[in-house]
């Protein structure tokens, strides 16, 4: 493979747009331009690398934390986060989760816990793919993944249907 | 790797998405597991779809198929802008400092030096030399200088010495006087350059009888290195030519206040007969 098609690029586009713009958004404001840049360099970039969603994702993380760091030089980013209010998934009536409170919570989480959150999630990496992106140990990134789990699930209140089994049971 | 084994890793990886997160992490799954309870969140979690927010497929493509068709390849749109938007301000900054290069150039080219030569000149043709130069004395003006002016005026003048005579050490080397001095000579040489010593000072009249009356000029000539085509000016004698220019009136006017007064044996209003 010499080079990017344009159905690679759409393909690409259509099932990993969405998780790379919402991992970009953990570090800029402008996700989309980020994603766009990466993209565009992968289509310049020959050869193909070989794990193209990983290239793209090491890529995505490196222009977010260049275009974050530009913007710290004016204000902090979790301030302009929480002026921004966008809306980080798309809100449908068959979730079971609600989008906002989803996105309020994933936004106070550590930003390792919730890195390796939307790359294991909502990009499908693995964890010794997230551990060569963030040059961390897979026992590191395994750990964080863990941790902000338990913390969504916290904040979101979710309850643990094996305790609702055991709550119930007692009652019984 | 091969292209066809490098196109289905590549068709693979892409493969990869939401749906599909445990299928890929098989391998991790067996060593790292999570708790049932978190499993169960997980999924839930997972099913929440990210908003691609403003990110355009069709700008995408357009700014794809645009960035496979610049000159230079690896670089972007914009980096090749950014490189053409410097290009003019360095050529006009490059010219700029080649004309400031020329200018300087030109004010700081020297003067062309007058050479002069000391020739032997036979005294029958020296005669017929100067009856030349009674016919074509009133002819002679500014059009025998060289005419672009780019050629140092060469002097040619008799050699004082007698026939015969050992030359003395650098006797044969042309005597090169500063360029000021010999355009009074010249003047002088020439009856139609007259007005031309208006612009003599005091200080260069001085210099010029203080460093000419010692070389006998009165079998003198001019002449402009114009090519090969020497032609005598005028052979006057000296002193003469002088007094006829120190009794001119617009001579005398234009240098009244700016004549040397001392010393009284070199005052040219009184030395009229020095001759």
């Amino acid at each position: 493979m010499n080079s990017v098609g344009p159905e690679l690029l759409t393909r690409l586009l259509d099932e990993h747009g969405g998780a790379l713009v919402l991992y970009a958004r953990q570090w800029c404001r402008t996700p989309e331009d980020v994603v766009q840049e990466a993209l565009l360099s992968l289509v310049k970039q020959q050869p193909v690398p070989e794990n193209v969603v990983g290239w793209l994702y090491r890529v995505v993380r490196n222009g977010a934390i260049s275009v974050s760091r530009s913007a710290l030089r004016r204000t902090r980013r979790e301030a302009m986060c929480a002026q921004r209010g966008e809306l980080w998934f798309q809100a449908a009536p068959e979730d079971r989760l609600d989008a906002d409170a989803a996105t309020a919570a994933l936004g106070r989480l550590p930003i390792e816990q919730r890195e390796t959150i939307v790359a294991r999630l909502w990009g499908g990496l693995t964890f010794e793919e997230i551990a060569e992106l963030t040059g961390s140990s897979t026992s590191s990134v395994h750990r964080w993944y863990q941790t902000g789990l338990s913390a969504l699930r916290e904040r979101l209140g979710v309850a643990c249907p094996n305790r609702n089994a055991a709550k119930q049971a007692k009652e019984v | 790797m091969s292209e066809s084994k490098r196109s289905e890793a590549g068709q693979r990886s892409v493969r990869r998405g939401p749906e599909d997160t445990h299928a890929a992490s098989d391998a991790a799954a067996g060593r790292f597991e999570l708790p049932a309870e978190l499993k169960a969140f997980e999924a839930r979690l997972a099913s929440l779809t990210p908003c691609a927010g403003r990110l355009d497929r069709e700008a995408l493509i357009f700014e794809a198929g645009r960035a496979s068709v610049l000159p230079g390849g690896g670089r972007s749109a914009s980096g090749v802008l950014r490189r053409l938007r410097w290009s003019w301000p360095t050529a006009f900054g490059a010219m700029t400092t080649v004309a400031a290069a020329l200018l300087a150039m030109v004010l700081m080219r020297p003067e062309p030096s007058v050479v002069v030569r000391y020739v032997r000149v036979p005294p029958d043709k020296r005669a017929t030399t100067q009856a030349s130069d009674e016919r074509h004395g009133s002819e002679a003006g500014p059009s025998q200088r060289s005419p672009n002016g780019t050629a140092p005026p060469v002097l040619v003048r008799d050699d004082p010495r007698e026939p015969g005579q050992p030359e003395g050490e650098g006797s044969d080397r042309p005597r090169v006087l500063s360029p000021r001095p010999a355009t009074i000579l010249a003047t002088v040489w020439f009856p139609g350059h007259k007005l031309e010593m208006t612009s003599l000072r005091r200080r260069e009249l001085e210099a010029m009888l203080a460093q000419d009356i010692d070389i006998p000029l009165s079998t003198a000539k001019a002449s402009v290195g114009d090519g090969g085509s020497e032609r005598a000016a005028a052979s006057q004698p000296y002193w003469q030519l002088r007094d006829e220019l120190l009794r001119d009136p617009a001579w005398r006017r234009a240098t009244s206040d700016e004549l040397p007064k001392s010393p009284a044996a070199k005052d040219p209003l009184r030395t009229g007969t020095n001759s």
